[in-house]
This record gives structure tokens, C-alpha cells and sequence, in this order.
């Protein structure tokens, strides 16, 4: 792609990891060297953000935020939290004493 | 976020009770698992906890950043390592001007949303919802419906379209 993309709906597609091929490289590519489009493709990210207010909002489980807890200082040590384990970088990861 | 950003655990948990609704929602829709759902959740508000420091709010708002990073980290887990990089878009730059820390926003926004894409004929709401809750590519989504590639492109750019045309007015 030697110039700007001609329409608003290639950054939206691009948001979405719609584009493919030849298509998705060659917007990346123009990308890298134009802040002007860099920008527009956050606007796009912001607006495929407001699609997932199409989901009705159903509360998680309140299980879900007393797993949290742990994460607050003194609380107790992160690594209790089974799915945040891969999430964690080795220095991070403080085991108790006993 | 400066609260969270110095270890205010009050201020996170306002954050999650305004928006841990909408995030597990949408990855439940993506996932149609609880359990799956509930894993992103709790991710993502770890992530919230930890790198508050380095949010930038000149350049998104929040619940953009939150809304992306449900639905990116929902269908990264969806596809498996099929398109792993594409997760990576969570921790880039999401412009966003609306907010939805009143609860009349938050309704506001999201009737707004809901009824741009009732708007929309069948085929392109269709090929629209193959892209975002399933994360398919335009080729995928021509396999799946069966219609011609080109097809596909025009109504997901058609719909994009309406869908930009309607939030932004």
C-alpha cells in the first residue's frame, strides 16, 4: 500500500483482525511509517470497542472478585490464583516464608 | 486509576463493580462458557491492578481499553494459537471518547449500539457478529455463510459503515 487507506472501514476491519493476506500486511505496513493512520486505527479500536455494548450485562459471580482479593497488598500471595499463574513473570512471584 | 496506581484496593473495587458486568458479558458471549468467561474477568482487572501506573488517559478512556482488551483476550483464548498475535493488540493505544461511568451513560451507549446494529439487514448484522464474537476472517466468515468473498467484504464494510455513522453522530 503505497498511500493512506481509502476508507475508515479498512482501519474497522483491520481492528477487528478481519483483513488477511495481502491485505492485513500491507496496511500494517503503511501503518509503521504514518502516525496519521496509526491513529485512526485506535479510533477504529475504540469504535469496535462499543459493539460489545451489544451484549446484555449479566453480573459475574461474586466467586469471582473474592479471587481477586488475594491480589491486594498483604492479603495474601498471588500466586494462589490458578489462572493468573502463566499471566505472571518469574520476579513477581513472591511464595510465604512458610 | 492514579488511586489504583498506588494501591488503593476501594478504588479497584469501584472500577469492578461499574465494569465487570460488560466484560464478562462479552466474553461469555464469545467463549458460551462461565467458567472461561469468569478467567478473562479476573485477568484483566489483574492486569488493571498492576499496570494502572502506565494508563494513559489522554489517549482512551477506560472502558474502551477494557472493553477491547475482554474481547481480544476472549477470542485469542477462543482460537487458540491460531492467530496468538492478535491478542497483542490489548496493550496498544485505543482511542476512545465515550465512558460509561454513569450508569445513564452506560444505558445510553449501549441503546445507541443496539440499535444501530437492529438496523442493519440480516446478512450484514450477520457477518458483522461472525467478526467480532468469533473473531473470523473474511475468508472464514465466506466458508462459514457460504456467500461469495466479495459479498462478505461488502457487507462488513457496509455495516461498519452504518455501525461508525451511528455512534459518532
Amino acid at each position: 500500500m503505497n498511500g493512506h487507506p481509502q476508507f475508515d472501514e479498512d482501519f474497522d476491519l483491520y481492528a477487528l483482525g478481519t483483513l488477511e493476506g495481502e491485505e492485513e500486511r500491507a496496511l500494517e505496513s503503511h501503518l509503521t511509517g504514518c502516525p496519521a493512520c496509526a491513529h485512526k486505527l485506535e479510533e477504529a479500536r475504540g469504535r469496535a470497542a462499543r459493539v460489545a455494548l451489544a451484549v446484555a450485562p449479566e453480573p459475574p459471580s461474586p466467586e469471582v472478585w473474592e479471587r481477586l482479593q488475594p491480589l491486594t497488598p498483604g492479603d495474601g500471595p498471588l500466586w494462589r490464583l490458578p489462572s493468573l499463574r502463566w499471566f505472571l513473570p518469574c520476579s513477581s512471584v513472591v511464595r510465604p516464608s512458610n | 486509576m492514579r488511586q489504583i496506581a498506588g494501591g488503593d484496593e476501594k478504588a479497584l473495587e469501584i472500577l469492578y463493580g461499574r465494569y465487570s458486568g460488560v466484560v464478562y458479558s462479552v466474553a461469555r458471549r464469545i467463549l458460551g462458557d462461565v467458567g472461561a468467561a469468569e478467567e478473562v474477568l479476573q485477568d484483566i482487572f489483574y492486569q488493571l491492578w498492576r499496570a494502572a501506573s502506565s494508563f494513559d488517559p489522554a489517549r482512551g478512556t477506560l472502558a474502551g481499553w477494557l472493553l477491547v482488551s475482554a474481547r481480544n483476550r476472549a477470542i485469542t483464548r477462543l482460537r487458540g494459537s491460531h492467530r496468538a498475535a492478535f491478542g497483542e493488540i490489548e496493550v496498544e493505544a485505543v482511542a476512545s471518547k465515550f465512558n460509561l461511568e454513569s450508569s445513564a451513560a452506560a444505558n445510553e451507549m449501549m441503546l445507541l449500539v443496539r440499535n444501530a446494529l437492529a438496523t442493519l439487514p440480516q446478512e450484514q448484522r450477520q457477518a458483522l457478529e461472525l467478526a467480532y464474537f468469533e473473531g473470523l476472517t473474511h475468508s472464514e466468515i465466506a466458508e462459514r455463510t457460504g456467500d461469495p468473498l466479495g459479498t462478505v467484504k461488502t457487507r462488513l464494510r457496509t455495516a461498519l459503515a452504518t455501525l461508525r455513522r451511528a455512534i459518532e453522530t
